[in-house]
Order: C-alpha cells, then sequence, then structure tokens
C-alpha cells in the first residue's frame, strides 16, 4: 500500500513538472520569482486602460466592472452590468470579485477610482484595470450604458458575473441595470 | 463489512477523488499564479515554485486513484492523500492565526479568502481519507487453478 502511495504521489509530481514544462503558460519552478507585496497597500502600480481598448474585455467570461463612486451616481448611470463596488466588497458580496478574472474598476474619473483600484490591487493584484477618464469616457466612447440600483447589493440577491456587453451605444434608461433588459445589448461572444 | 458500506466507503472515494482531481486540475492551468498564492501563506515560503510544479499533478494522481482504482489503489490513494490534505489544513490554519488575508488558492484562480470554513472543509476530507484508509478492503484473490471445461 505504501508502495503503491508513493508510484501516485511520485507520477503525479512528475506529470505536474511535465505539464508546466510544455504547456502554452510554460512555468519553471527554477526561474520563479514571488512578488514581494507589503502588508499595507500594494507594490506596484495598476494598469490603466482606456474606453476602447476596454471594451474588449466585454466578452471575456468572468469580467467585473466594479463602479466605484456613490449609490447615488451608480443609480443616475453606469456602465452595463457593472456592480456598485463599495456594496459588492462587504462581507459576504465579496465572492464576485474573488471569482473574477478581470476587475475593471471606474469613477467619474481616473484620479477617482485609483485609490479604490490600488487598494483592490494589493488583494487582486494584475486581476484589477483602472478605466481611464471613467464612465464619461465611457459614454462619449459609446459604450453600453444603464441606470438603476445595484441589482447585486439587493437583500439576498446573488450576484450573476456578467460581462460587460458594450455594443450599440444608447440613452440611459429608468429600467434595471440588467443586460437583458437593454435592447440595444447584443451579445459580444463568449459569454458564458 | 457489508454491501451498502462497501458501496458507501466508495461513494466516499469517489467524491473525494474528483474533488482532489477538480482542484488539481484548476491549479494545473495557472501554476503561475499557484505558486504566487503559495508563496502568500508566508510558509516555507522558498518552496513554492516546487509545490505549485509538483502539487497539482499530485492530486490529480491521487483523484483519479480514488475514482477508478481498484480497492487496493483506491486504499494507497487515500493514504497519499493524507500528508497531502494534512498540509494544506496546517498551512490554512497557520495563515489564519497569523493574520494573513489570503486567498486559499485551494480551486485555482479565483478561489476565496481562507477562513475557519476552509479548515473545516480540509479537516472533512481528511476524514474521509482516513474512512476511505479503514474501510477498503482488497478484492480476495481469484483461485490459481484454471477451470478445466470438458
Amino acid at each position: 500500500m505504501w508502495a503503491r502511495a508513493l508510484v501516485l504521489i511520485a507520477v503525479g509530481a512528475l506529470g505536474g513538472l511535465l505539464f508546466g514544462a510544455v504547456s502554452p503558460q510554460t512555468f519553471s519552478p527554477f526561474s520563479f520569482a514571488a512578488a514581494t507585496t507589503c502588508e499595507a497597500g500594494a507594490v506596484g502600480a495598476v494598469a490603466e486602460i482606456g474606453a476602447v481598448e476596454a471594451q474588449t474585455l466585454c466578452a471575456e467570461p468572468g469580467l467585473v466592472i466594479a463602479d466605484a463612486r456613490s449609490a447615488e451616481r451608480f443609480a443616475e448611470g453606469h456602465i452595463a452590468a457593472a456592480v456598485h463596488l463599495p456594496c459588492s466588497s462587504e462581507p459576504g458580496r465579496a465572492t464576485a470579485l474573488g471569482r473574477a478574472t478581470k476587475i475593471l474598476v471606474y469613477a467619474d474619473t481616473t484620479d477617482e477610482a485609483r485609490p479604490v483600484a490600488q487598494a483592490l490591487f494589493g488583494r487582486y493584484s494584475e486581476r484589477v484595470l483602472l478605466l481611464t477618464g471613467g464612465f464619461p469616457a465611457w459614454m462619449a466612447a459609446g459604450q453600453a450604458c444603464a441606470s438603476g440600483p445595484c441589482e447585486s447589493c439587493r437583500a439576498g440577491a446573488p450576484h450573476a458575473d456578467h460581462p460587460g456587453h458594450a455594443a450599440e451605444p444608447h440613452a440611459p434608461t429608468s429600467t434595471s441595470s440588467s443586460p437583458s433588459s437593454s435592447p440595444a445589448q447584443s451579445s459580444s461572444g463568449g459569454a458564458p | 463489512m457489508s454491501r451498502a458500506q462497501s458501496r458507501v466507503v466508495w461513494g466516499v472515494s469517489a467524491a473525494l477523488g474528483a474533488l482532489l482531481a477538480y482542484a488539481g486540475a484548476a491549479k494545473l492551468v495557472a501554476m503561475q499564479p499557484f505558486a504566487q498564492e503559495i508563496a502568500n501563506y508566508r510558509f516555507l515560503p522558498s518552496l513554492a515554485p516546487y509545490l505549485a510544479a509538483t502539487l497539482p499533478g499530485i492530486e490529480i494522481s491521487i483523484g483519479a486513484a480514488l475514482v477508478a482504482g481498484t480497492a487496493a489503489w483506491r486504499r494507497a490513494a487515500a493514504l497519499a492523500a493524507l500528508p497531502v490534505l494534512a498540509a494544506f489544513t496546517i498551512a490554512v490554519t497557520q495563515a489564519l492565526f497569523r493574520g494573513i488575508d489570503i486567498a486559499c488558492g485551494c480551486f485555482g484562480q479565483g478561489s476565496a479568502s481562507i477562513s475557519a470554513f476552509t479548515v473545516l472543509r480540509n479537516l472533512g476530507l481528511l476524514a474521509a481519507a482516513v474512512l476511505v484508509v479503514v474501510a477498503t478492503r482488497p478484492e480476495p484473490a481469484t483461485p490459481s487453478a484454471s477451470k478445466t471445461t470438458t
């Protein structure tokens, strides 16, 4: 039994090493260097991305668009499928961010969102992106918008990880922010 | 052991194996982030890259044997799972005690943060592995004499 157990461990270890060597995302344990992030505040800057470039992320499954403004500003108008960040960051609601492969943070200006993005960077590192120009830049680029309160912030409402669909521009509506209620939106592919 | 009990033990073995195989596969496709997540535990950080390169394959190997192996291999796989699960549990527990707020890394990228539930879950998996080791009985050897037909 012990011999079989050792065989399983050895086969698994060798298989893992081999996979790391031949896979497209090559990983060598000999060349790895751990990132040295500090306890208080992250080392390194959040990557910034423009509104037009951010549109290419909308088809990525696991994308979470996070609005760092007040609840009132969020309800007035926000990026389609965005979640209101202060609410989504509460204990118990942070699972959406934890599961995200990319977190696009925005506010009314780049500088307003930067501290929030930097704080998230300390936890989620390279998954966090900062939208330069904020919501005004998104609207100016003709990307999809919505209005209404954050759906995931309602008590007990589970958050659905919808990628932000950026299709034809349309004026902010008074309906909910669910992507399915926006008639001008079309799937840009890749959404689960 | 009754037949029903044997089936329950096999079911536990299969469930444990499926979970380990899934966890291993999730880490296998993201070894670099997994290595960083191990380093974040600040528990033998120099071993992080080597653990990241080998642990996923070990989990898959053990998981596959638990699901599809013969009784002897299932028992051996559960035995091999014990130190792996124990190491996970110790790593998470010491991080919690030290107040290190990190992602678990248990199921690859995007894993939830470590918590008391993570420790309890790992202890449950350890208990399942112990059950499989203790309660799985190898199949009886078939008689070596060959049948002759007339």
